[in-house]
């Protein structure tokens, strides 16, 4: 029973999330310019808008109804660890910010002995070494051999140094 | 002629030693990436892509197309590995090997259940390829005659087939095809030159780039799950002990002989499950389990630790493969989202997928060679081909020794290595800082999809269909002369119309899906 109830309240939730996502389409269709053509831009995307406010508003109105089924294995966040969601996303955020202030080499450094911290790991000399080498190969093979743009970082730029690695 | 073909594509890929290369090199990491539990094919194709793209002329077209297809084969059968090792099936499609194949392992039996899941998984996958290989050329003669309604009418079947079958929840299906639509609908109109929806960033007037998208759904989400386990549990538990006995590495002649007329079966109805779109392996397993277990004389049996109940799944499992391909190829709809993925390596060579693509002109220039799309076509299937082989002989001397690396490998090092590879294949698409951050903010969006029943499978496929789908639109607007109606009348421009049947097809399939279900639940 409580499970039951559990389910409907996400479902509610879900029909919320998916009905701003409509609505956000919505809105977003709306910005797009007319066409002399008899189907301009315009059409498909407010169609799609559209369709996904039905479904949000038939997802809410199957709660409403108590028709949400039996709740499987793997449903829903009562078992997530919410902390480490956001450790990880952090971490990916953590990412963007240092590969714009630093630059890549040290965005992989950083990123990578966040994540493994997040991953439980403590031994500071493995994370470090692991950190170093991570990033040796990675700016080897990203920037070296497939030869990405390595933008240099808003604050410092490290890639004098760097391009020894990649060979550039 | 079909035969000829296939020789032509045996002399297509021998000729270039990249392709040759690239097909065992899929085979191994395939196999690898299908029995680390939790990481898919999709996600080993996720972050190989941007390397594969950067490096197509180098490698020529056909050595990336065939690694990307052989590597499909491989992931779904190295699944395999974890299930009958871990009991943590590594793809969806060895959810039903886990039955007989762990209850194996515990007896002591693990060679014994590992070979005969490699066995089976190439019989399968070998069926599968000769049905795609006959019936793919044989529907593309049909469907090449096909016209924008048409093609409109397939695409929307598509996407509420796809919808549909793809998760337990029609409607959650349906709504994850429509949010991976408007998702592809970003970016810069193909006929007017307009930018849609961009919400004023710059870095999105060229639309949404795949691979974050495929990143963030199927490897950062993937990521974010590890990290809750690793506080909670040991990812897996191997008693290796039961891997060293030796008297019990053999998968019989009798046992082979007995399961025969199974993984036959069982392939058919893998074939079967592949052709249409959106049902794939994970399905076709559990369907020839059951039926197979319902003929057996020794049912009571299954679930023990019988080489039946691995022969079964394995054998339908792998050969959805092939046959998934069928729609892709004849109709240019991807059944799977590793065919949706094959489309864009498709189009880096100059390959619009659809009937057109067993036509022998115009020449192609790929891998230092001038080819038709036909002679290419058929290279990728001879890759397929030899790819199994690959994969069954590394498969079968291999897989006690990769299960046991696997399952001494330190997860909380390699889930890190994995989210760094993947931020830095994200920025490698179009080397932009933003696709980062999408493949992060997709990456909790599929986390919340998991949990809540959506379809990422479903999103992706989606994804890729929408522009081609959007533009069959607009064009049979242009040549209609009665509206909308051009979708429903049997006739336009004085020639048949097959649109009608396709929406009618449609139609049945989610009315059926719907009563089904409905049913189940009256009976729940």
């Amino acid at each position: 029973m409580a499970q039951e109830s559990y389910k409907t309240k996400l479902e509610y939730g879900v029909s919320a999330i998916v009905a701003f996502v409509g609505v956000f389409f919505v809105y977003q269709a709306s910005t797009i310019g007319g066409s002399s053509e008899a189907v301009g831009p315009r059409t498909m995307p407010m169609a799609l808008a559209i369709t996904l406010l039905l479904g949000a508003v038939f997802l809410a109105w199957r709660a409403f109804r108590g028709k949400v089924g039996e709740m499987k294995e793997g449903y829903g966040f009562l078992d997530s660890d919410l902390k480490r969601i956001i450790i990880v996303v952090g971490c990916g955020a953590l990412f963007v910010l240092t590969f714009w202030l630093f630059g890549y080499f040290v965005a992989i450094i950083v990123g990578y002995v966040s994540t493994l911290y997040a991953f439980g790991v403590r031994d500071k000399v493995k994370t470090i070494t692991g950190a170093l080498v991570m990033a040796l190969v990675m700016q080897w093979l990203f920037m070296g051999v497939m030869r990405l743009n390595d933008p240099k970082g808003v604050l410092i730029d490290v890639r004098p140094y760097t391009n020894l690695i990649s060979g550039e | 002629m079909v035969f000829d073909d296939i020789l032509g594509g045996f002399v297509t890929l021998f000729s270039d030693p990249y392709a040759i290369w690239f097909v065992f090199l899929a085979a191994f990491v395939g196999i690898i990436f299908g029995a680390l539990p939790g990481l898919t094919a999709a996600a080993a194709i996720a972050m190989m892509l941007p390397i594969l793209i950067a490096y197509n002329d180098e490698i020529g077209g056909l050595a990336g197309l065939a690694f990307l297809y052989v590597i499909g084969k491989s992931g779904r059968y190295g699944g395999s590995i974890a299930a009958i090792l871990f009991n943590t099936p590594g793809t969806a499609a060895s959810a039903a090997t886990m039955q007989d194949g762990y209850p194996m392992t515990q007896s002591g039996r693990a060679g014994k259940a590992l070979k005969t899941a490699t066995i089976s998984s190439a019989f399968g996958d070998y069926f599968g390829e000769i049905i795609l290989i006959f019936g793919a050329v044989s529907i593309a003669a049909f469907t090449k005659q096909f016209g924008p309604p048409e093609n409109f009418a397939i695409y929307l079947m598509a996407f509420f087939v796809v919808g549909s079958v793809v998760s337990d929840s029609i409607v959650k299906g349906i709504i994850s095809t429509l949010f991976g639509a408007a998702i592809a609908l970003i970016g810069e109109d193909t006929i007017t030159g307009q930018f849609k929806m961009t919400m004023g960033i710059d870095e999105l007037e060229s639309g949404m780039a795949l691979v974050p998208l495929l990143i963030g759904v199927f490897v950062i989400s993937e990521v974010i799950i590890q990290a809750e386990k690793a506080a909670k549990v040991k990812m897996i538990d191997l008693d290796k002990s039961k891997l060293d006995d030796p008297t019990a590495h053999y998968f019989t002649w009798p046992e082979f002989k007995r399961c025969l007329p199974i993984m036959f079966r069982s392939s058919i109805y893998g074939s079967l499950i592949g052709m249409m779109p959106g049902l794939g392996s994970s399905v076709a397993c559990f369907v020839a389990y059951g039926e197979e277990k319902r003929k057996a004389k020794n049912k009571d049996e299954w679930g023990t630790g019988v080489v039946e109940g691995i022969a079964a799944p394995e054998s339908a499992n792998n050969a959805v493969s092939g046959p998934s391909m069928i729609p892709l190829l004849t109709l240019g709809i991807p059944g799977s989202t590793i065919a949706a993925v094959l489309i864009g390596m498709f189009l880096v060579n100059g390959l619009q997928v659809g009937p057109q693509i067993f036509a022998t002109e115009p020449p192609l220039f790929v891998a230092g060679q001038m080819m038709s799309p036909r002679e290419f076509i058929f290279g990728v299937f001879a890759a397929g081909l030899v790819g199994i082989g690959a994969y069954a002989i590394i498969g079968y001397f291999a897989a006690p020794l990769i299960g046991k690396a696997i399952a001494v490998l330190p997860t909380q090092y390699l889930y890190p290595v994995i989210f760094m590879i993947s931020l830095a294949a994200s920025y490698s698409s179009r080397a932009s800082i933003w696709d980062v951050g999408f493949a992060i903010l997709f990456g909790v969006i599929g986390y919340g999809m998991r949990r809540t029943n959506f379809s990422a499978a479903a999103f992706i496929i989606a994804f890729v269909l929408t522009s081609s789908m959007e533009e069959a639109f607009r064009q049979s607007m242009i040549i209609s002369d009665s509206g909308i109606m051009v979708f429903f009348n049997f006739e336009y421009q004085n020639k048949f119309s097959y649109a009608p049947i396709f929406l009618i097809i449609g139609a049945i399939v989610v009315g059926f899906r719907a009563y089904s279900t409905i049913a189940r639940n009256k009976k729940a």
